[in-house]
Protein backbone atom coordinates (compact mmCIF):
# COMPACT_ATOMS: atom_id res chain seq x y z
CA UNK A 1 0.00 0.00 0.00
CA UNK A 2 1.39 3.39 -0.91
CA UNK A 3 2.16 5.69 1.97
CA UNK A 4 -0.45 8.40 2.64
CA UNK A 5 1.51 11.64 2.73
CA UNK A 6 0.25 15.06 3.71
CA UNK A 7 -0.09 16.35 0.09
CA UNK A 8 -1.97 13.23 -0.94
CA UNK A 9 -4.31 13.40 2.03
CA UNK A 10 -4.92 17.13 1.49
CA UNK A 11 -5.67 16.66 -2.20
CA UNK A 12 -8.00 13.77 -1.41
CA UNK A 13 -9.74 15.83 1.29
CA UNK A 14 -10.23 18.84 -0.97
CA UNK A 15 -11.51 16.62 -3.80
CA UNK A 16 -13.94 14.91 -1.43
CA UNK A 17 -15.22 18.30 -0.18
CA UNK A 18 -15.66 19.57 -3.74
CA UNK A 19 -17.49 16.39 -4.73
CA UNK A 20 -19.78 16.65 -1.70
CA UNK A 21 -20.45 20.33 -2.45
CA UNK A 22 -21.26 19.66 -6.10
CA UNK A 23 -23.49 16.72 -5.20
CA UNK A 24 -25.34 18.91 -2.70
CA UNK A 25 -25.64 21.69 -5.28
CA UNK A 26 -27.02 19.24 -7.86
CA UNK A 27 -29.49 17.82 -5.37
CA UNK A 28 -30.62 21.32 -4.35
CA UNK A 29 -31.11 22.28 -8.00
CA UNK A 30 -33.19 19.14 -8.64
CA UNK A 31 -35.25 19.78 -5.51
CA UNK A 32 -36.21 23.25 -6.76
CA UNK A 33 -37.63 21.67 -9.94
CA UNK A 34 -40.51 20.02 -8.10
CA UNK A 35 -43.94 21.60 -7.70
CA UNK A 36 -45.73 22.35 -4.43
CA UNK A 37 -48.08 19.79 -2.89
CA UNK A 38 -51.73 20.81 -3.32
CA UNK A 39 -50.95 23.29 -6.12
CA UNK A 40 -51.32 22.96 -9.89
CA UNK A 41 -48.28 24.11 -11.80
CA UNK A 42 -48.71 26.37 -14.85
CA UNK A 43 -46.24 27.74 -17.37
CA UNK A 44 -46.59 31.08 -19.15
CA UNK A 45 -44.43 32.63 -21.84
CA UNK A 46 -44.49 36.36 -21.19
CA UNK A 47 -44.00 39.18 -23.68
CA UNK A 48 -40.56 39.74 -22.16
CA UNK A 49 -39.59 36.26 -23.43
CA UNK A 50 -39.43 34.86 -19.89
CA UNK A 51 -40.96 31.47 -19.16
CA UNK A 52 -42.75 32.00 -15.88
CA UNK A 53 -44.05 29.25 -13.62
CA UNK A 54 -46.91 29.88 -11.24
CA UNK A 55 -48.68 27.58 -8.81
CA UNK A 56 -52.45 27.66 -8.27
CA UNK A 57 -54.64 26.30 -5.48
CA UNK A 58 -58.29 26.76 -6.38
CA UNK A 59 -60.70 28.06 -3.74
CA UNK A 60 -64.41 28.75 -3.97
CA UNK A 61 -65.70 29.56 -7.48
CA UNK A 62 -66.29 33.30 -7.86
CA UNK A 63 -64.40 33.92 -4.63
CA UNK A 64 -61.34 36.09 -4.11
CA UNK A 65 -57.91 35.20 -5.49
CA UNK A 66 -54.70 36.07 -3.68
CA UNK A 67 -51.59 36.46 -5.87
CA UNK A 68 -48.31 36.27 -3.93
CA UNK A 69 -44.90 37.59 -4.94
CA UNK A 70 -41.83 36.73 -2.85
CA UNK A 71 -38.87 38.86 -1.87
CA UNK A 72 -35.31 38.90 -3.14
CA UNK A 73 -33.63 35.45 -3.01
CA UNK A 74 -37.01 33.90 -2.26
CA UNK A 75 -39.44 32.01 -4.44
CA UNK A 76 -43.01 30.78 -4.23
CA UNK A 77 -41.83 28.46 -1.43
CA UNK A 78 -41.56 31.47 0.89
CA UNK A 79 -45.37 31.79 0.79
CA UNK A 80 -46.21 28.14 1.44
CA UNK A 81 -46.60 28.51 5.20
CA UNK A 82 -48.95 31.47 4.79
CA UNK A 83 -50.89 29.49 2.16
CA UNK A 84 -51.20 26.58 4.63
CA UNK A 85 -53.00 28.86 7.10
CA UNK A 86 -55.11 30.68 4.54
CA UNK A 87 -58.87 30.16 4.30
CA UNK A 88 -59.31 27.40 1.64
CA UNK A 89 -62.13 29.43 0.06
CA UNK A 90 -59.51 31.92 -1.16
CA UNK A 91 -57.77 30.86 -4.37
CA UNK A 92 -53.99 31.24 -4.16
CA UNK A 93 -51.53 31.96 -6.95
CA UNK A 94 -47.84 31.66 -6.02
CA UNK A 95 -45.58 33.24 -8.58
CA UNK A 96 -41.90 32.53 -9.27
CA UNK A 97 -40.12 35.46 -10.86
CA UNK A 98 -37.78 34.79 -13.78
CA UNK A 99 -34.74 32.81 -12.68
CA UNK A 100 -36.24 31.32 -9.52
CA UNK A 101 -37.09 27.61 -9.35
CA UNK A 102 -38.39 26.55 -12.79
CA UNK A 103 -39.10 30.07 -14.09
CA UNK A 104 -36.59 30.76 -16.83
CA UNK A 105 -35.23 34.16 -17.78
CA UNK A 106 -35.19 34.47 -21.55
CA UNK A 107 -35.50 38.26 -21.87
CA UNK A 108 -32.77 39.47 -24.27
CA UNK A 109 -32.42 42.85 -22.55
CA UNK A 110 -30.65 43.82 -19.34
CA UNK A 111 -32.73 43.26 -16.24
CA UNK A 112 -34.97 45.99 -14.84
CA UNK A 113 -37.68 45.88 -12.19
CA UNK A 114 -40.16 46.80 -14.94
CA UNK A 115 -39.53 43.37 -16.48
CA UNK A 116 -40.65 41.59 -13.30
CA UNK A 117 -43.64 43.93 -12.97
CA UNK A 118 -44.81 43.21 -16.53
CA UNK A 119 -44.36 39.46 -16.03
CA UNK A 120 -46.45 39.63 -12.84
CA UNK A 121 -49.22 41.55 -14.64
CA UNK A 122 -49.29 38.83 -17.31
CA UNK A 123 -49.48 36.11 -14.65
CA UNK A 124 -52.47 37.89 -13.09
CA UNK A 125 -54.17 38.10 -16.49
CA UNK A 126 -53.54 34.40 -17.11
CA UNK A 127 -54.18 32.93 -13.67
CA UNK A 128 -56.90 35.01 -12.03
CA UNK A 129 -60.56 34.44 -12.99
CA UNK A 130 -62.38 37.63 -13.97
CA UNK A 131 -65.51 36.79 -11.97
CA UNK A 132 -64.01 37.49 -8.55
CA UNK A 133 -61.81 40.02 -6.78
CA UNK A 134 -58.04 39.78 -7.00
CA UNK A 135 -55.80 40.82 -4.13
CA UNK A 136 -52.07 41.14 -4.67
CA UNK A 137 -49.58 40.57 -1.89
CA UNK A 138 -45.80 40.83 -1.90
CA UNK A 139 -43.07 40.40 0.66
CA UNK A 140 -40.00 42.65 0.76
CA UNK A 141 -38.93 43.44 -2.85
CA UNK A 142 -42.03 41.54 -3.98
CA UNK A 143 -44.09 44.14 -2.10
CA UNK A 144 -42.71 46.98 -4.17
CA UNK A 145 -43.16 44.97 -7.38
CA UNK A 146 -46.75 44.17 -6.37
CA UNK A 147 -47.42 47.89 -5.83
CA UNK A 148 -46.19 48.69 -9.32
CA UNK A 149 -48.10 45.76 -10.82
CA UNK A 150 -51.30 47.03 -9.17
CA UNK A 151 -50.72 50.40 -10.85
CA UNK A 152 -50.08 48.69 -14.18
CA UNK A 153 -53.28 46.60 -13.97
CA UNK A 154 -55.83 48.85 -12.24
CA UNK A 155 -58.84 46.95 -13.59
CA UNK A 156 -57.62 43.54 -12.45
CA UNK A 157 -56.31 44.22 -8.94
CA UNK A 158 -58.82 45.09 -6.22
CA UNK A 159 -56.63 45.16 -3.14
CA UNK A 160 -52.97 45.21 -2.14
CA UNK A 161 -51.26 43.83 0.96
CA UNK A 162 -47.56 44.66 1.33
CA UNK A 163 -45.72 42.46 3.81
CA UNK A 164 -42.70 44.30 5.24
CA UNK A 165 -42.15 45.78 1.79
CA UNK A 166 -39.08 47.37 0.27
CA UNK A 167 -39.60 51.06 -0.36
CA UNK A 168 -37.68 52.71 -3.23
CA UNK A 169 -36.48 55.49 -0.92
CA UNK A 170 -35.52 53.35 2.06
CA UNK A 171 -31.76 53.61 1.51
CA UNK A 172 -31.97 57.41 1.33
CA UNK A 173 -34.39 57.59 4.22
CA UNK A 174 -32.61 55.32 6.67
CA UNK A 175 -28.90 55.38 7.41
CA UNK A 176 -29.15 52.04 9.18
CA UNK A 177 -30.73 50.48 6.12
CA UNK A 178 -27.94 51.88 3.94
CA UNK A 179 -25.29 50.48 6.24
CA UNK A 180 -26.99 47.08 6.39
CA UNK A 181 -27.34 46.98 2.62
CA UNK A 182 -23.55 46.98 2.21
CA UNK A 183 -23.31 43.60 3.94
CA UNK A 184 -26.03 42.29 1.63
CA UNK A 185 -24.07 43.71 -1.31
CA UNK A 186 -21.01 41.60 -0.40
CA UNK A 187 -23.12 38.48 0.02
CA UNK A 188 -24.84 39.03 -3.31
CA UNK A 189 -21.56 39.66 -5.12
CA UNK A 190 -19.94 36.45 -3.92
CA UNK A 191 -22.99 34.19 -3.68
CA UNK A 192 -23.56 33.19 -7.32
CA UNK A 193 -19.96 32.08 -7.94
CA UNK A 194 -19.67 30.42 -4.56
CA UNK A 195 -22.82 28.40 -5.15
CA UNK A 196 -21.46 27.05 -8.44
CA UNK A 197 -18.68 25.33 -6.48
CA UNK A 198 -21.14 23.83 -4.04
CA UNK A 199 -20.39 26.15 -1.14
CA UNK A 200 -24.03 25.95 -0.14
CA UNK A 201 -22.83 23.26 2.26
CA UNK A 202 -20.64 25.84 4.01
CA UNK A 203 -23.49 28.26 4.70
CA UNK A 204 -24.50 28.31 8.33
CA UNK A 205 -28.09 27.49 7.47
CA UNK A 206 -29.06 26.59 10.99
CA UNK A 207 -28.58 30.22 11.94
CA UNK A 208 -29.73 31.66 8.63
CA UNK A 209 -33.03 29.78 8.64
CA UNK A 210 -33.61 29.74 12.38
CA UNK A 211 -36.66 31.95 11.72
CA UNK A 212 -38.34 28.93 10.03
CA UNK A 213 -37.53 26.38 12.74
CA UNK A 214 -40.42 23.92 12.98
CA UNK A 215 -41.87 24.88 9.60
CA UNK A 216 -42.81 21.97 7.32
CA UNK A 217 -41.21 23.94 4.47
CA UNK A 218 -37.85 24.54 6.16
CA UNK A 219 -36.05 21.94 4.03
CA UNK A 220 -37.35 23.48 0.80
CA UNK A 221 -36.16 26.92 1.89
CA UNK A 222 -32.73 25.58 2.88
CA UNK A 223 -32.21 23.76 -0.41
CA UNK A 224 -33.17 26.86 -2.41
CA UNK A 225 -30.32 28.66 -0.68
CA UNK A 226 -27.86 26.20 -2.23
CA UNK A 227 -29.19 26.38 -5.80
CA UNK A 228 -27.04 28.55 -8.11
CA UNK A 229 -30.17 29.66 -10.01
CA UNK A 230 -31.53 31.30 -6.84
CA UNK A 231 -28.26 33.20 -6.37
CA UNK A 232 -28.06 34.29 -10.01
CA UNK A 233 -31.64 35.58 -9.97
CA UNK A 234 -31.08 37.27 -6.62
CA UNK A 235 -27.86 38.91 -7.80
CA UNK A 236 -29.54 40.22 -10.98
CA UNK A 237 -32.38 41.75 -9.00
CA UNK A 238 -30.10 43.07 -6.28
CA UNK A 239 -27.69 44.79 -8.70
CA UNK A 240 -30.53 46.70 -10.30
CA UNK A 241 -32.54 47.48 -7.20
CA UNK A 242 -29.49 48.52 -5.12
CA UNK A 243 -28.48 51.20 -7.63
CA UNK A 244 -32.15 52.11 -8.09
CA UNK A 245 -32.66 52.63 -4.37
CA UNK A 246 -29.35 54.43 -3.83
CA UNK A 247 -30.53 56.87 -6.46
CA UNK A 248 -33.83 57.41 -4.65
CA UNK A 249 -35.99 55.17 -6.83
CA UNK A 250 -39.10 56.86 -8.15
CA UNK A 251 -42.30 58.23 -6.58
CA UNK A 252 -44.98 55.70 -5.66
CA UNK A 253 -47.87 55.33 -8.08
CA UNK A 254 -51.30 56.49 -6.96
CA UNK A 255 -53.78 53.63 -6.66
CA UNK A 256 -57.56 53.53 -6.39
CA UNK A 257 -57.60 50.40 -4.23
CA UNK A 258 -56.95 49.79 -0.51
CA UNK A 259 -53.25 49.40 0.27
CA UNK A 260 -52.43 47.68 3.58
CA UNK A 261 -49.00 47.10 5.10
CA UNK A 262 -48.17 44.16 7.38
CA UNK A 263 -44.99 45.24 9.14
CA UNK A 264 -42.37 43.18 10.95
CA UNK A 265 -41.88 44.14 14.58
CA UNK A 266 -38.08 44.20 14.14
CA UNK A 267 -38.33 46.64 11.24
CA UNK A 268 -40.49 49.06 13.20
CA UNK A 269 -38.31 48.72 16.31
CA UNK A 270 -34.84 48.89 14.71
CA UNK A 271 -35.61 51.42 11.99
CA UNK A 272 -38.50 53.53 13.31
CA UNK A 273 -38.08 55.85 10.31
CA UNK A 274 -39.73 53.07 8.27
CA UNK A 275 -43.06 54.21 9.70
CA UNK A 276 -42.96 57.22 7.30
CA UNK A 277 -42.38 54.95 4.33
CA UNK A 278 -45.17 52.57 5.30
CA UNK A 279 -47.49 55.54 5.88
CA UNK A 280 -46.63 56.66 2.36
CA UNK A 281 -47.55 53.23 1.02
CA UNK A 282 -50.94 53.29 2.77
CA UNK A 283 -51.54 56.88 1.61
CA UNK A 284 -50.82 55.85 -1.99
CA UNK A 285 -54.05 53.84 -1.96
CA UNK A 286 -57.66 54.32 -1.11
CA UNK A 287 -57.97 53.09 2.48
CA UNK A 288 -55.93 50.35 4.13
CA UNK A 289 -53.88 50.34 7.32
CA UNK A 290 -50.64 49.22 8.92
CA UNK A 291 -50.64 46.05 11.05
CA UNK A 292 -47.51 45.12 13.00
CA UNK A 293 -46.93 41.43 13.78
CA UNK A 294 -45.58 41.30 17.37
CA UNK A 295 -42.16 39.70 17.76
CA UNK A 296 -41.71 39.09 14.04
CA UNK A 297 -38.62 39.70 11.92
CA UNK A 298 -38.37 40.51 8.22
CA UNK A 299 -38.21 36.80 7.33
CA UNK A 300 -40.23 35.20 10.11
CA UNK A 301 -43.24 37.31 9.15
CA UNK A 302 -43.97 34.87 6.31
CA UNK A 303 -41.79 31.88 7.23
CA UNK A 304 -42.00 31.64 11.03
CA UNK A 305 -44.43 29.15 12.55
CA UNK A 306 -45.40 31.67 15.22
CA UNK A 307 -45.82 34.69 12.97
CA UNK A 308 -47.11 33.31 9.64
CA UNK A 309 -50.62 32.63 11.09
CA UNK A 310 -50.84 36.25 12.30
CA UNK A 311 -49.69 37.53 8.92
CA UNK A 312 -52.26 35.28 7.25
CA UNK A 313 -55.01 36.74 9.43
CA UNK A 314 -53.99 40.28 8.46
CA UNK A 315 -53.99 39.28 4.79
CA UNK A 316 -57.40 37.61 5.13
CA UNK A 317 -58.81 40.81 6.66
CA UNK A 318 -57.51 42.80 3.71
CA UNK A 319 -58.89 40.23 1.26
CA UNK A 320 -62.29 40.38 2.97
CA UNK A 321 -62.31 44.20 2.78
CA UNK A 322 -61.34 44.13 -0.91
CA UNK A 323 -63.97 41.45 -1.61
CA UNK A 324 -66.66 43.51 0.12
CA UNK A 325 -65.69 46.60 -1.86
CA UNK A 326 -65.66 44.54 -5.07
CA UNK A 327 -69.12 43.13 -4.31
CA UNK A 328 -70.43 46.65 -3.67
CA UNK A 329 -69.01 47.90 -6.97
CA UNK A 330 -70.41 44.84 -8.74
CA UNK A 331 -73.91 45.52 -7.35
CA UNK A 332 -73.65 49.17 -8.42
CA UNK A 333 -72.65 48.12 -11.94
CA UNK A 334 -75.53 45.64 -12.16
CA UNK A 335 -77.94 48.32 -10.88
CA UNK A 336 -76.69 50.77 -13.48
CA UNK A 337 -77.08 48.14 -16.22
CA UNK A 338 -80.63 47.30 -15.07
CA UNK B 1 9.19 0.00 13.83
CA UNK B 2 6.95 -0.03 16.88
CA UNK B 3 3.18 -0.05 16.64
CA UNK B 4 2.98 3.41 18.29
CA UNK B 5 5.27 5.03 15.77
CA UNK B 6 3.30 3.47 12.89
CA UNK B 7 0.07 4.89 14.26
CA UNK B 8 1.71 8.29 14.76
CA UNK B 9 3.13 8.22 11.25
CA UNK B 10 -0.37 7.78 9.83
CA UNK B 11 -2.37 9.85 12.27
CA UNK B 12 -0.24 13.02 12.24
CA UNK B 13 -0.42 13.67 8.46
CA UNK B 14 -4.14 12.81 8.51
CA UNK B 15 -4.87 15.26 11.34
CA UNK B 16 -2.77 18.01 9.77
CA UNK B 17 -4.37 17.44 6.36
CA UNK B 18 -7.84 17.60 7.92
CA UNK B 19 -6.90 20.80 9.71
CA UNK B 20 -5.53 22.30 6.49
CA UNK B 21 -8.67 21.40 4.52
CA UNK B 22 -10.87 22.88 7.28
CA UNK B 23 -8.76 26.07 7.17
CA UNK B 24 -9.10 26.36 3.39
CA UNK B 25 -12.88 25.88 3.65
CA UNK B 26 -13.02 28.58 6.31
CA UNK B 27 -11.55 31.31 4.09
CA UNK B 28 -14.73 32.51 2.37
CA UNK B 29 -14.85 36.32 2.72
CA UNK B 30 -18.57 36.28 3.52
CA UNK B 31 -19.29 35.33 7.12
CA UNK B 32 -22.48 33.51 6.13
CA UNK B 33 -20.17 30.68 5.00
CA UNK B 34 -18.58 30.17 8.41
CA UNK B 35 -20.15 26.77 9.10
CA UNK B 36 -16.76 25.05 9.23
CA UNK B 37 -15.32 27.74 11.48
CA UNK B 38 -18.21 27.27 13.87
CA UNK B 39 -16.66 23.85 14.56
CA UNK B 40 -13.89 25.66 16.43
CA UNK B 41 -15.29 25.37 19.93
CA UNK B 42 -12.62 27.55 21.53
CA UNK B 43 -14.81 30.51 20.58
CA UNK B 44 -11.72 32.46 19.50
CA UNK B 45 -11.45 31.30 15.89
CA UNK B 46 -7.81 30.50 16.57
CA UNK B 47 -7.99 26.87 15.43
CA UNK B 48 -9.55 27.69 12.06
CA UNK B 49 -8.41 31.26 11.34
CA UNK B 50 -9.52 33.45 8.45
CA UNK B 51 -7.30 35.76 6.41
CA UNK B 52 -9.71 38.62 7.13
CA UNK B 53 -7.79 38.89 10.37
CA UNK B 54 -4.77 40.28 8.49
CA UNK B 55 -6.10 42.19 5.49
CA UNK B 56 -9.80 41.81 4.93
CA UNK B 57 -10.04 44.14 1.95
CA UNK B 58 -6.76 45.33 0.45
CA UNK B 59 -7.24 48.85 -0.94
CA UNK B 60 -7.42 48.72 -4.72
CA UNK B 61 -9.74 51.67 -5.27
CA UNK B 62 -9.93 55.36 -4.45
CA UNK B 63 -12.74 56.77 -2.37
CA UNK B 64 -14.56 59.72 -3.93
CA UNK B 65 -17.11 62.00 -2.37
CA UNK B 66 -19.66 63.38 -4.82
CA UNK B 67 -22.34 65.89 -3.93
CA UNK B 68 -25.52 67.23 -5.41
CA UNK B 69 -27.57 70.28 -4.48
CA UNK B 70 -31.28 70.03 -3.74
CA UNK B 71 -34.15 72.49 -3.46
CA UNK B 72 -36.09 72.99 -0.22
CA UNK B 73 -38.55 70.10 -0.70
CA UNK B 74 -35.88 67.78 -2.19
CA UNK B 75 -37.77 67.28 -5.43
CA UNK B 76 -35.16 68.91 -7.68
CA UNK B 77 -31.47 68.12 -7.72
CA UNK B 78 -28.38 69.15 -9.62
CA UNK B 79 -26.17 66.49 -11.20
CA UNK B 80 -23.65 64.69 -8.97
CA UNK B 81 -20.41 66.70 -8.80
CA UNK B 82 -16.93 65.79 -7.70
CA UNK B 83 -15.71 67.40 -4.49
CA UNK B 84 -12.05 66.95 -5.38
CA UNK B 85 -9.98 65.03 -7.91
CA UNK B 86 -7.54 62.25 -7.07
CA UNK B 87 -4.11 63.37 -8.29
CA UNK B 88 -2.63 61.12 -11.01
CA UNK B 89 0.44 59.41 -9.59
CA UNK B 90 3.97 60.40 -10.70
CA UNK B 91 7.38 58.96 -9.86
CA UNK B 92 8.20 61.93 -7.63
CA UNK B 93 5.22 61.01 -5.44
CA UNK B 94 7.23 58.06 -4.16
CA UNK B 95 9.49 60.60 -2.41
CA UNK B 96 7.42 63.74 -1.89
CA UNK B 97 3.64 63.92 -2.01
CA UNK B 98 2.13 66.25 0.59
CA UNK B 99 -1.19 66.30 -1.34
CA UNK B 100 -1.62 62.65 -0.36
CA UNK B 101 -2.55 63.76 3.16
CA UNK B 102 -6.04 64.84 2.13
CA UNK B 103 -6.60 61.65 0.14
CA UNK B 104 -5.40 59.50 3.03
CA UNK B 105 -7.64 61.36 5.46
CA UNK B 106 -10.63 60.82 3.18
CA UNK B 107 -9.78 57.15 2.81
CA UNK B 108 -9.57 56.72 6.60
CA UNK B 109 -12.84 58.55 7.22
CA UNK B 110 -14.56 56.52 4.52
CA UNK B 111 -13.21 53.33 6.10
CA UNK B 112 -14.69 54.36 9.45
CA UNK B 113 -18.06 54.72 7.77
CA UNK B 114 -17.87 51.56 5.69
CA UNK B 115 -16.30 49.06 8.06
CA UNK B 116 -18.33 47.12 10.59
CA UNK B 117 -21.70 48.31 9.25
CA UNK B 118 -23.49 46.25 11.88
CA UNK B 119 -21.42 47.51 14.83
CA UNK B 120 -23.68 49.68 16.94
CA UNK B 121 -21.73 50.06 20.18
CA UNK B 122 -21.70 53.60 21.64
CA UNK B 123 -18.06 53.90 20.54
CA UNK B 124 -18.81 52.93 16.95
CA UNK B 125 -21.82 55.23 16.87
CA UNK B 126 -19.72 58.12 18.15
CA UNK B 127 -16.99 57.43 15.57
CA UNK B 128 -19.49 57.30 12.74
CA UNK B 129 -21.34 60.46 13.82
CA UNK B 130 -18.01 62.31 13.92
CA UNK B 131 -17.12 60.95 10.48
CA UNK B 132 -20.45 62.09 9.02
CA UNK B 133 -19.95 65.59 10.49
CA UNK B 134 -16.39 65.74 9.18
CA UNK B 135 -17.32 64.69 5.64
CA UNK B 136 -20.30 67.02 5.47
CA UNK B 137 -18.14 69.94 6.63
CA UNK B 138 -15.41 68.97 4.15
CA UNK B 139 -17.92 69.03 1.30
CA UNK B 140 -19.70 72.15 2.53
CA UNK B 141 -16.45 74.13 2.33
CA UNK B 142 -15.73 73.01 -1.22
CA UNK B 143 -19.12 72.95 -2.93
CA UNK B 144 -20.25 75.60 -5.41
CA UNK B 145 -23.59 76.93 -4.17
CA UNK B 146 -26.45 77.79 -6.49
CA UNK B 147 -29.50 79.97 -5.82
CA UNK B 148 -32.66 77.98 -5.13
CA UNK B 149 -30.72 74.97 -3.84
CA UNK B 150 -30.29 75.38 -0.06
CA UNK B 151 -29.51 71.70 0.60
CA UNK B 152 -26.80 69.28 -0.42
CA UNK B 153 -26.30 65.57 -0.23
CA UNK B 154 -23.10 63.53 -0.32
CA UNK B 155 -22.52 60.23 -2.12
CA UNK B 156 -19.55 58.01 -1.35
CA UNK B 157 -18.23 56.22 -4.42
CA UNK B 158 -15.37 53.78 -5.00
CA UNK B 159 -13.58 53.96 -8.29
CA UNK B 160 -10.32 52.36 -9.40
CA UNK B 161 -9.20 55.48 -11.28
CA UNK B 162 -7.07 53.49 -13.75
CA UNK B 163 -9.52 51.04 -15.28
CA UNK B 164 -12.17 53.14 -17.01
CA UNK B 165 -14.10 50.11 -18.22
CA UNK B 166 -15.13 49.44 -14.64
CA UNK B 167 -18.25 51.12 -13.30
CA UNK B 168 -18.00 53.15 -10.07
CA UNK B 169 -19.43 51.44 -7.01
CA UNK B 170 -21.94 53.41 -4.99
CA UNK B 171 -21.32 52.84 -1.31
CA UNK B 172 -23.33 55.29 0.69
CA UNK B 173 -25.70 58.23 0.36
CA UNK B 174 -25.70 60.72 3.24
CA UNK B 175 -28.65 62.56 4.69
CA UNK B 176 -29.45 66.02 3.32
CA UNK B 177 -27.55 68.93 4.90
CA UNK B 178 -27.94 72.68 4.67
CA UNK B 179 -25.46 74.54 2.47
CA UNK B 180 -25.49 77.47 4.95
CA UNK B 181 -26.40 76.13 8.40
Amino acid sequence: MSRMTFPKLTTAGMAACLAAGLAHQGYATLATRSGHAGFERHRLRCDSGNLITYHVRRGAAGGPTLVCDAGLMNSSAAWLLVADHLDPAISVVLHDRAGYRTSLRRCPEDYSLGESVNDLVEVIADAVPTDGPCVLTGHSLGGYLAHRAAAAAPDRVHGLVLVDPTHPRELLHSRRQREGSRGVNLTMKLGPWSSVFGTGLLIDKKGLFSFAEGSPHLRTLRLEGSAPSTWRAGRREWDYSYAFMLDGGRPLDRLRIPVSVVAADSTMRDTPEHQDLYDEYVASGNGGRIVTIPGSSHLSITGGVEHAPLTTRAIEDAVAAAAAQYAGEDRQEQGATA
Amino acid sequence: MSRTSTVMERAVPAILAGWFVASVLGQHPDRSYDKVRSGDKTGTGILIPNWRFFAPNPAVEDQHFLYRLANEDKTEHTEWREVYSIAPRKLIHAFWFPGRRAEKAIFDVASTLLNNPGAMTPLHKEAKESAYLLVNEFVRRRLTPEPGFPLFQVLLVRYSGYDHSEDPKYDMVFDYEEVNP
